[in-house]
């Protein structure tokens, strides 16, 4: 098994509602207005993102919890995904043996080793259009009285296809 | 009682969509519901999906699906995200909901929290429930008083639908209900929420005056037979007014008839007592259609705006059997429920008449409650 020095990064904790379920962690960002939704191997690498244990280390982990052989290429690659979904306080950085990776050569790395479905880091975008328009429709006036910060996109009542976006400084009714 | 199940509906049947509805959400409430019948297929799934979306039920039958076959299904996974969806949500509600009665109790104003959380918290877990907006009763005399305490800077984004009283309940006294009523541990806070007999009773209500049109009320209804605490006193819930006791019992009977609430304890007599006729194949009707005009369908002012929304507008507006019986305040007998359709669009109309030029002026903003329903003081928007 390969193994590097590396630090884990740090995780993102501001703007982030985060909701642990059984087998899977949700996560909602509140200044992108995104539901993601992380499988328990890129939960556990997102937990330890905390600038101190070592990408060794968190391999070592994950094998053990998922008792099934893993090295770090499988929490590399869960880092990745974890910074493009802004999950992280900065973008990471593969260092670069890693970096010349491409994916598929870092599946090929993956098969080596059992279990690769159960391993494999995924981040899931929520989306639910109807389950969102059912749960909050708003009027215009309430869209218009939010902050920006807090448009939300949520659907406006009684005007199908419309909801509450950003425009300029204020919140009003835009197609979504 | 009659078994609805007995009755195979053929392909044309109007009903047929809200019995696979049915199917979806019997038990569902439960920590571990039973797998569902046989008779929903994969296909019948995928055709109430859009159903169970729009009516905020999808977690609900996600809940009961997962562990079937019918968990690995594409429509079960559209469920299921909105299952992750509502769970998300629901921690905010929850911060909210403390947010908005800490700022109501430090004005001095002492609110209960009907519906929504009131209800969700009896679930095995809060997501499966979801609750657009927070339903908070306060005394008439104080209704002020709240509505400048919510407009708090910060509050900005919390959206309740603020009551004056509560005249659905049908009860002589809001002293009473307020006396009757429980706090339970949200958070830092203690939500004061109605007594249980007054709580099932609301509900009840609000599902019928809604015509039904939601399945997750009808669990709601369930989730709280199947919890009833031991000194649950059915002769205060079904008290007063006659005919809304009939309603109450009648719900009760849905519950049990449509979804199969245990009806443990409830009284050999309420057990026995028969549905009018109409009622059932009314709810199943109104849930193959997934469509109310409460819900975010072309309001009228928007409707009046694009004409070729208009019929459909219209058409949903229609009243069904159980919304205008209940709505005009009549019996739930055999009688033909036509008169009550007509009398309860005509006063529907009548308002909606006499609220135009307000909603001309206020443009799209849709009259609140939709069109025709007694105005009930909001700050926010419209939810579950």
């Amino acid at each position: 098994m390969e193994t590097t020095r590396a630090l884990m990064p740090r995780a993102r904790q501001d703007e982030l509602v985060v909701e642990e379920l059984r087998d899977e962690t949700l996560v909602y960002d509140l200044e992108r207005h995104k539901a993601r939704c992380l499988n328990p191997t890129a939960a556990l690498v997102w937990r330890h993102c905390d600038g101190q244990t070592s990408v060794a280390e968190v391999a070592a982990l994950l094998e053990e919890q998922s008792a099934t052989p893993a090295d770090e290429s499988v929490v590399w690659m869960a880092l990745d995904r974890l910074s493009r979904a802004h999950l992280l306080s900065e973008p990471v950085t593969l260092p670069a043996e890693r970096a010349r990776y491409s994916r598929r050569e870092m599946l090929r790395t993956l098969r080596r080793v059992a279990g690769i479905s159960l391993l494999l880091p995924v981040i899931e975008s929520i989306v639910s259009p109807l389950a969102a328009a059912q749960a909050s429709c708003i009027s215009i006036a309430v869209c218009g009285s939010f902050p920006i910060s807090a448009c939300g996109g949520a659907p406006i009542c009684g005007d199908p296809g419309q909801c509450c976006e950003r425009q300029g400084q204020t919140c009003t009714s835009k197609k979504c | 009682m009659r078994s609805w199940q007995a009755a195979p509906l053929s392909d044309n049947d109007p009903r047929r969509l809200g019995k696979a509805v049915a199917s979806a959400l019997a038990g569902a409430w439960r920590a571990s519901p039973s797998p569902p019948s046989p008779s929903l297929t994969p296909a019948a799934l995928t055709e109430v999906t859009p159903l169970l979306l729009r009516t905020g039920a999808a977690s609900l039958a996600w809940w009961r699906m997962r562990s079937s076959e019918l968990g690995t299904t594409a429509a079960a996974h559209e469920l299921r995200q909105a299952y992750r969806m509502y769970t998300l949500q629901a921690g905010r509600k929850e911060d909210q909901i403390v947010q908005a009665i800490t700022l109501l109790r430090s004005a001095g104003v002492e609110p209960l929290l009907v519906k929504g959380w009131a209800v969700a918290r009896l679930y095995p877990e809060r997501g499966l429930r979801p609750y657009g907006d927070i339903d908070l009763c306060v005394r008439p005399e104080q209704y002020a008083v709240a509505v400048t305490a919510l407009a708090a800077p910060g509050a900005e984004t919390i959206v309740v639908d603020l009551h004056k009283g509560l005249p659905q309940l049908h009860r002589p006294s809001l002293d009473k209900v307020y006396e009757r009523s429980q706090l339970v541990r949200l958070g830092d806070v203690d939500v004061r929420i109605l007594g249980t007999e007054d709580h099932l009773r609301y509900m009840c209500v609000h599902m019928l005056r809604h015509g039904a049109y939601r399945g997750l009320w009808l669990c709601d209804v369930a989730v709280v037979l199947e919890s009833l605490p031991k000194d649950f006193d059915w002769a205060y819930l079904l008290r007063g007014d006659r005919r809304c006791a009939d309603w109450v019992a009648s719900s009760v009977g849905l519950a049990h008839q449509l979804l199969g609430a245990r009806l443990d304890g409830i009284p050999p007599e309420e057990r026995t007592r028969s549905l009018p006729r109409w009622l059932l194949p009314s709810v199943l009707r109104q849930w193959s259609i997934g469509e109310h005009y409460m819900d975010s369908v072309p309001s009228m002012a928007y409707a009046l705006r694009h004409p070729t929304q208009l019929l459909k507008a219209l058409r949903l507006r229609w009243p069904n059997p159980i919304q205008a019986t209940v709505r005009v305040g009549g019996p739930f007998n055999e009688l033909p429920r036509l008169p009550f359709q007509l009398a309860e669009c005509v006063s529907r109309t009548t308002y909606f008449i006499t609220q135009m030029p307000s909603m001309v002026r206020q443009r799209s903003l849709r009259p609140v409650g939709g069109w025709g329903t007694p105005p009930i003081a909001k700050k926010g928007g419209e939810g579950a």
